[in-house]
């Protein structure tokens, strides 16, 4: 196994309840408020 | 999508605009003029249907170079669509590939096993995001048809490590811990079962065939039956020439075929690199009413750490600076130009360094109302500054990721906010960039 499939091999998977919560419609609802935030947030401090 | 969801005829939009267009090839620019014309200028090409190949000349007060890069499959014999391998980079090609991928598929479920190859076409390569997005999105793909036992899918790049982008990686506050681009990246491989070949320049691909050499020097040969790489930018070509007609490419462009602006462009070893060599304003140094915004200005350095193999071949992402950081460029010459023209040339230029700019990226991982996902990321500044920022380079407070459904939502919510407001339509000012 080369470095590069070791490193993959042994990173963390995401648990099932994270896998849910990625998928979840109410769950990711929130996610979208808050990922626009941010964005909007990178778009303010681009502002000069 | 469709062609017709992410392609628009312009010339209706600047008419409406009241904006003269020219849809043609820049070829030469005349900064203090020439014989034929007094003003600057720039000599053109028509590249549409009526006036194909006939050339003029247009005078300018200011120019901003804003043409992206030329596509340089020429780097790597055997690649693009003319080669044996297929591209994503325009509309026509993502067709192409997307009927190659089906024929790969149709493959599959006649029971024969396929590789598929994603990721850069070359050792110098930018916009890994875009091959990484289109591995997860052929992932999707053949999950979706039910073949995905059928498919090697390997991520082939020039990035050290995974999670790399082209900006040095991420370092992210989550949860009360810092992790990494990498880890986070690397979890994503690892749950959706791609392989990844990392510090990897092709040399040159033949029927079915890529050989490539990695940072450790070695060579090897990877057989795939599709491949979808990433070719190498330059600059569009444009040449220059002073009053007497003289070729003065050189004072304007690197040896890339990019524009030299108001960067630091020294020789520096990486540990010299500072945020400040970054350009500000993204004026010409030689003449100061030509601007050049985008993949078409020349950047000072790459952003990753530079690595080169031991046979003398660099493999390392050049910077990536598309997207939101170009659009802010180009509000930000053409702010500049506003103020010249009222105010006069002794106005100060305004000024946007991608060393205090933040960018945000969301990468498709999978198409679907309620079946799609996305990597949502954030980064600020997009150049790390270790002066301020010590850990890593950015802020932890600024940086962020995320995979889920919700990035699909933004990635689908900014694609039709994007086609909005480059139509022109009502209140497209105040969609921002």
């Amino acid at each position: 196994m080369d470095n590069a499939a070791q490193s993959i091999a042994s990173a963390p998977l995401p648990t099932k309840k994270t896998l849910r919560q990625r998928q979840s419609l109410f769950f990711q609802a929130g996610r979208f408020i808050s990922i626009n935030a941010r964005i909007m947030l990178m778009v303010l401090k681009g502002s000069h | 999508m469709s062609t017709a969801q992410v392609t628009f005829p312009l010339a209706p939009v600047y008419k409406r605009k009241g904006i003269a267009f020219h849809q043609a090839l820049a070829t030469a620019i005349f900064p203090e003029g020439s014989d034929s014309m007094a003003s600057p200028h720039v000599q053109i090409s028509y590249t549409d249907e009526a006036r194909r190949g006939q050339s003029t000349e247009i005078a300018y007060d200011y120019l901003i170079n804003a043409t992206g890069p030329k596509l340089n499959f020429g780097a790597t014999p055997g690649l693009g669509p003319d080669g044996h391998t297929v591209s994503v980079c325009t509309a026509g090609h993502a067709v192409e590939a997307s009927a190659k991928l089906q024929e790969c598929i149709a493959r599959m479920r006649n029971g024969h096993h396929q590789t598929l190859v994603v990721g850069m076409g070359h050792g110098t390569c930018t916009c890994e995001g875009a091959a990484f997005e289109y591995v997860f999105n052929v992932e999707h793909e053949l999950r979706q048809a039910g073949v995905r036992d059928m498919a090697d899918l390997i991520y082939f790049t020039n990035e050290n490590e995974l999670g790399d982008f082209g900006v040095g990686g991420l370092v992210f506050g989550q949860q009360g811990f810092e992790t990494t681009s990498k880890l986070w990246t690397e979890s994503l491989f690892r749950e959706r079962g791609v392989r990844a070949i990392l510090g990897a320049h092709a040399e040159r691909v033949e029927e079915g065939v890529l050989h490539y050499e990695q940072l450790d020097g070695t060579r090897s040969e990877l057989a795939f039956d599709f491949a979808m790489l990433l070719p190498p930018f330059r600059g569009a070509g444009l040449q220059v020439f002073n009053r007497n007609g003289e070729d003065v490419s050189s004072s304007m462009f690197a040896p890339s075929g990019f524009m030299k602006v108001d960067a630091v462009y020294d020789a520096k070893s990486y540990d010299q690199w500072s945020a400040a060599d970054w350009p500000k304003t993204y004026e010409s140094t030689a003449y100061p009413n030509v601007f050049a915004v985008g993949i078409a200005f020349a950047p000072p350095h790459q952003i990753s750490v530079p690595r080169t193999s031991p046979n003398g071949t660099v493999i390392t992402p050049a910077p990536p600076r598309t997207g939101m950081p170009s659009g802010v460029m180009g509000k930000t010459a053409a702010l500049t130009i506003f103020d010249r023209i009222k105010l006069g040339n002794s106005a100060e230029a305004h000024q946007a360094s991608m060393a205090t700019m933040g960018a945000a990226c969301v990468a498709s991982a999978g198409t679907g109302l309620t079946k799609g996902s996305a990597a949502a990321m954030t980064m600020y500044p997009i150049i790390p500054d270790f002066q301020e920022f010590p850990n890593g380079g950015r802020s932890l407070k600024d940086t962020f990721g995320e995979i889920g459904l919700a990035g699909h939502w933004v990635k689908y919510m900014l694609h039709v906010l994007f086609i909005y407001k480059a139509k022109a339509r009502l209140f497209w000012h105040l969609i921002p960039e």
